[in-house]
């Protein structure tokens, strides 16, 4: 076996590896490693001389026949001119390739009391025990000697993964570690080790089946103080491997060395060593391809009930072949965990998830992770031939961006037994559009493992939910191992039986929150759904007429901002909350609901903003945009959202409840009718499903309000027949606790009738219907005006006689807008025998108003008329008209008048009368 | 006819109309309405010049409704007609008449007077409108003598209305034939229409009072009327009508004016 060239760490030039493990200690004394080797040694032939090897182990995943490790040490020179080692050696560190394990748990094991009662010439350790050989280079009564004794598997105490030891003058403990936070490879310390001469060197040798027969003539007895003794010294233990190759191939295998000394105990120095052939060529392994590879995977769910948070648990089994003559199962290298459709994050869980910072993990130390309870979220089991039980530890949120995959969702697994600690990173991968999840753990370390457990915890905070729907849900898996890049891809299924097809009936309660008839209030809309039931896409409601917002007073948020939900704080009107997650615990976002100018074809919107912010996740802000239509006939509001926020970051929110709370002072206000109303509206499900909305209202102290609208009508004093009468009503309502008005009814003056012409030029009903502006325009016969506190702008529009065919009379429609609020007061014509014509406005919407003005010009297109009239022209000076109003307000208060009308364009007396 | 006749008439017509449907004289539609005719001469002196008074009141079939006129059409007696009258010296045009009414014409072009009522149905109510009419004599059409009645419709609904009816000459010995069509008159678009269902009217000298200036002065004077032939046929003066109304149906009455 060739030696190795040293080579310090991190060096490339193995002729700098000497002067830099030497160099900086020769200025004070001279101690270093003067030479490494290393090598992995096949079984001798048969009838080789005892204590031979065979030729170097280059199969992947074999149980080598023997591992070496020889070093020299640095010598110097005495005054008389001998040369000796510079100092003596005190802890060596003797780290061995990844992926080359040992597994002690079915070693036969010595009792420390024993090794402690031994002595050089005298080993009192059972031989079974025996796992290796310790050689060392020194000076026995002048002349080099190399003293070669047994090394043992010890018993050793809870919370070491395993310790050897010899006893070499005095006992030595050789510790068995792993590599946590770097390769994971196994480390062999031999620790104070015994001053008992100068040493030159030492070697150390570790047989891959203890109990191999071809040991024989080095165990127990049969090993000499100077190396074989002579003679047969069978192991009774049964053949199991201890040593493993990894099951890599290509890369060389590397050792690296650290020690101190005695003289300078702390002042480590060290070096590596690559195995290599008889070239000087870094020697690998290869046959990987031949490697068995057969994992099993299986989820199973706490909870077999559908949309409810539930421990789930992912199990990989990787069969693990403990035959010493048969080569070890490949390790996994790379496992990609694809969770069925449907099973996903939980947002209930993040009302109460922390998250693990890459410091409090710190992966790249040996420590143990510090991460917050709060970011545990399940457990973690790892099942190893190396150790005597499982691994157990926790599983952690790692923080969001802050991981090592600046991912939104990664975890971190930290296991700990015996003293190996092992922590891991693996990164979430959630869909965007389907929530589905795929756990992703790369460059898992060479460590060999039969099972590893992932549960996650169930309970009310379970951070994953089951599907949300039953059915058989498969998990897949892409699991690759160190071997060769082919995957296996072992998929498991469970079954979701439970609480299935819960349909789609969301409770709902909305309306007023207060019940006091024409006052302020808060508007209240809650919808919530149950576990298991359809998922609430969008919502319409209805709120009851009379139920409106007095607008006049809120800035509107403009589209621009209110596109991205960067409303100004001026046009907010209220909050939102949605309860999001399965289980009896979601998770509320918060948001801003605000006033917009038109959106969706409606002539007022919401926006509405969430910030996305649950727990250590930040999710962007949502902004969902709603319609707020006005009823062209009765003014109810209906306020309709666009689609609710499904799934932000892959995370599919499973919302159960919306509150919105419209509750800026001021600004709604009850209606004034107390008959019995309510919310109504519909819901959308995810799955298109309907369910309709409906929510009593009720009201109190109506009959507490009063009205007393002040009302004036004039007309022009000239009439003409081609150009009829003219007519103008104006009612004034006083401010403060009034109730609205419900209907008008005009009696026009005796002396007013109807004009047929102006009748017969009437809308067709159709037309108008479709669009009033695609009426005739001579169906246009005036003109009417409505301000209220509820608009910033009065509402105007024209005054349409609409046919109503071959039913009755037309009827006399006042389309009013502003603000993009459209309104039709529909009123209707009766016309007496004796020719008296009245007009009544039955369903004024229940809405303030301070003043409504109607006027019926005179013009070709007037729809009045004197019946007095003989000849072309005529006037109304002097004929003490008269009329009667009557007001029903929506209390149901009647207010009659009695009024006179003024005849513009008389005399003085005349125009003044009233 | 006088008002108690007149309303004598219409109370009657009920059993009138039974008579006629049982007497096969009705239209072949069952729901065919009746009209009854009315004609008088003031004064009933042969050769003299007369006024003419008509009447016909529309009544509805047993299981219709009330139908609108579509075409009115009177044939006088043979050998009475316009030509040697002195109404209607001016003339008025349809346009003055809807622009200002009555008082848009010459006193000279008024031939008659008279009243009307008429069916403004709303839905399911019927307006009933009365309206005064006059006639007046407007400029020949096609060379035919021609008049134009006015309806002042004022109650409940303002509806003036104003129909041109055309004198056609006979050809053999047959009297001549005033012809009035009347168009459709919706009350709204796609509504249902107005239905006149009675008129009165007179065309003659009577209560017309026409003017001339004799040595600067206006002196009133009545015009010559319609002539009335000097020999009376056997059974009287026969005045016959055909009405048409808009749904397809018809109708036709007689009135005798027996000889004087």
């Amino acid at each position: 076996m060739p030696m190795t060239r040293l080579r310090p760490v991190g060096a490339v030039c193995a002729g700098a590896v000497l002067l830099a493990l030497a160099a900086p200690l020769a200025a004070q004394a001279s101690f270093g490693v003067k030479s490494l080797d290393f090598s992995i040694d096949s079984a001798p032939p048969p009838g080789a001389e005892p204590g031979a090897v065979g030729p170097p182990e280059v199969q992947a995943a074999a149980r080598p026949y023997q591992v070496t490790v020889r070093f020299s040490f640095d010598q110097t020179a005495d005054p008389a001119g001998s040369t000796g080692p510079g100092e003596d050696p005190k802890d060596i560190q003797i780290g061995l390739p990844p992926g080359l394990i040992g597994s002690l748990v079915d070693i036969p094991r010595c009792p420390r009391a024993a090794l402690e009662g031994s002595s050089i010439f005298a080993q009192k350790c059972p031989a079974d025990a025996q796992i290796g050989t310790l050689a060392f280079d020194t000076i026995l009564a002048g002349n080099p000697i190399k003293v070669t004794v047994p090394i043992f598997n010890l018993e050793h105490p809870p919370g070491v993964v395993g310790e050897l030891g010899t006893f070499a003058n005095s006992p030595a403990f050789i510790g068995v570690g792993v590599r946590t936070g770097a390769d994971y490879g196994v480390t062999v310390n031999l620790r104070n080790l015994p001053q008992i001469a100068p040493v030159f060197g030492e070697s150390l040798s570790l047989w891959g089946v203890p109990a191999d027969e071809r040991h024989d003539s080095l165990r127990g007895e049969c090993l000499g103080f100077e190396g074989v003794s002579g003679g047969d010294c069978p192991s009774d233990a049964p053949r199991k491997p201890f040593l493993t190759l990894p099951g890599s191939c290509g890369k060389p295998l590397q050792v690296s060395v650290r020690m101190d000394s005695w003289q300078r105990p702390g002042e480590f120095v060290e070096g590596t060593a690559v195995r290599e052939d008889p070239a000087g060529d870094a020697l690998g392994l290869s046959g990987c391809n031949g490697l068995k590879f057969d994992p099993a995977i299986e989820t199973q769910v706490g909870s077999t009930t559908a949309d409810t948070g539930s421990a789930i648990a992912a199990h990989l089994h990787i069969p693990q072949n403990d035959n010493p003559d048969e080569l070890a199962d490949a390790n996994l290298r790379r496992a990609v965990v694809m969770l069925p459709p449907g099973v996903s994050i939980n947002p209930a869980a993040a009302g109460w998830l922390g998250s693990c910072e890459p410091q409090e993990i710190a992966l790249d130390s040996p420590t143990g992770p510090s991460c917050p309870s709060s970011s545990g979220i399940g457990s973690v089991e790892i099942d190893s031939p190396l150790l005597e039980g499982p691994l157990r530890g926790e599983i952690y949120l790692a923080a969001p961006g802050d991981n090592p995959f600046k991912s939104m969702f990664a975890v971190y697994l930290a296991a700990e037994r015996d003293g190996v600690l092992v922590k891991l990173a693996g990164r979430i991968d959630a869909d965007p559009d389907t929530g589905r999840l795929s756990l992703v753990f790369d460059d898992m370390p060479e460590l060999s493992f039969s099972d590893l457990v992932l549960n996650f915890d169930g309970g009310p905070r379970a951070p994953l939910a089951t599907p949300p729907r039953c059915g058989t849900f498969t998990t897949v898996s892409r699991l690759t191992p160190y071997s060769t890049p082919s995957a296996a891809t072992p998929a498991s299924s469970f079954v979701i039986d439970r609480g299935c097809d819960a349909g789609f009936s969301p409770s709902f309660q909305g309306g007023a929150v207060g019940t006091l008839a024409g006052t302020g209030t808060a508007l209240a809309l809650r919808l919530s759904r149950a576990d298991g039931e359809e998922t609430l896409r969008s919502f319409s409601v209805a709120l009851p007429p009379g139920l409106a917002p007095l607008l006049g007073g809120v800035a509107l948020c403009p589209e621009a901002q209110a596109a991205v939900g960067s409303c100004d704080p001026a046009s907010r009107i209220g909050s939102i909350s949605i309860a999001a997650g399965a289980g009896p615990n979601p998770f509320y976002f918060v948001g801003s609901v605000f006033l917009t100018g038109p959106y969706g074809g409606a002539p007022f919107g919401l926006s509405i903003t969430i910030p996305g912010v649950a727990g250590p996740f930040d999710l962007g802000a949502v902004v969902v945009r709603a319609r707020i239509s006005v009823d062209p006939a009765d003014a109810h509001l209906t306020i309709a959202t666009d689609s609710l926020p499904r799934i932000l970051q892959g995370i599919p929110l499973r919302v159960r409840e919306v509150h919105l709370a419209v509750d800026r002072p001021g600004l709604f206000v009850t209606p004034t009718n107390c008959d019995s109303q309510s919310v109504s509206g519909v819901a959308l499900g995810e799955a298109g499903s309907i369910a309709s909305l409906s929510s009593p209202s009720h009201l109190t102290g109506c009959s507490g309000l009063r009205i007393s609208p002040r009302v004036s009508v004039s007309t022009d004093a000239r009439v003409t027949r081609a150009g009829g009468a003219a007519l103008r009503f104006t009612l004034r309502n006083p401010a403060g606790a009034q109730a609205n008005i419900r209907a008008i009814s005009i009696g026009f003056p005796r002396r007013f009738s109807p004009r047929l012409s102006a009748i017969q030029a009437a809308c067709a009903k159709p037309v108008f219907a479709s669009e009033p502006v695609s009426c005739p325009a001579a169906s246009v016969v005036g003109e009417a005006t409505v301000s209220t506190p509820i608009l910033a702008t009065p509402l105007r529009g024209p005054a349409y006689l609409v046919s109503r065919g071959q039913d009755a009379l037309p009827q006399l429609v006042l389309v009013l807008a502003a603000q993009g609020v459209v309104l039709r007061i529909v009123g209707s014509l009766h016309i007496s025998d004796a020719g008296s014509i009245a007009a009544t406005f039955d369903s004024i919407p229940d809405a303030r108003i301070s003043r409504f003005a109607l006027q019926l010009p005179r013009g070709p297109r007037s729809v009045l008329g004197a019946g007095f009239l003989g000849g072309p022209r005529g006037s109304f000076c002097g004929r003490g008209l008269t009329m009667r109003a009557r007001i029903v307000a929506q209390n149901g208060l009647l207010v009659r008048r009695s009024l006179r009308v003024s005849a513009r364009g008389c005399a003085r007396k005349e125009s003044s009368s009233r | 006819m006088s008002e108690a006749a007149f309303s004598a008439l219409s109370r009657a017509l009920p059993t009138l109309a039974v008579a006629l449907v049982l007497a096969g004289f009705a239209s072949p539609a069952a729901a065919a309405p009746v009209v009854a005719l009315k004609a008088e001469l003031r004064p009933e002196k042969l050769g003299a010049s007369t006024t003419v008074s008509l009447g016909f009141h529309v009544t509805p079939g047993p299981i219709g409704e009330m139908p609108s006129l579509s075409n009115f059409a009177l044939r006088l007696p043979s050998g009475m007609g316009f030509a040697a009258t002195t109404l209607g010296l001016a003339t008025c045009s349809m346009s003055a008449l809807l622009m200002e009414g009555s008082d848009g014409c010459p006193h000279e072009s008024v031939i008659g007077f008279g009243t009307a009522q008429a069916q403004v149905p709303f839905g399911t109510g019927v307006l009933h409108e009365s309206a005064r009419v006059s006639i007046f004599m407007t400029r020949p059409v096609d060379r035919h003598t021609t008049a134009l009645f006015y309806f002042d419709g004022r109650s409940p609904v303002i509806a003036p209305l104003v129909l041109q009816s055309e004198v056609l000459t006979p050809k053999r010995s047959s009297g001549s034939v005033l012809t009035t069509p009347i168009p459709s008159i919706p009350t709204a678009p796609d509504g249902p229409e107005v239905a006149i269902v009675a008129l009165r009217a007179s065309i003659g000298p009577r209560r017309l009072r026409y003017f001339k200036r004799v040595r600067h002065r206006l002196v009133a004077y009545r015009p010559e009327g319609i002539a009335i032939p000097a020999v009376c046929p056997r059974g009287g003066f026969l005045f016959a009508a055909k009405f048409s109304f808009q749904d397809g149906s018809g109708a036709t009455a007689k009135s005798r004016v027996p000889c004087p």
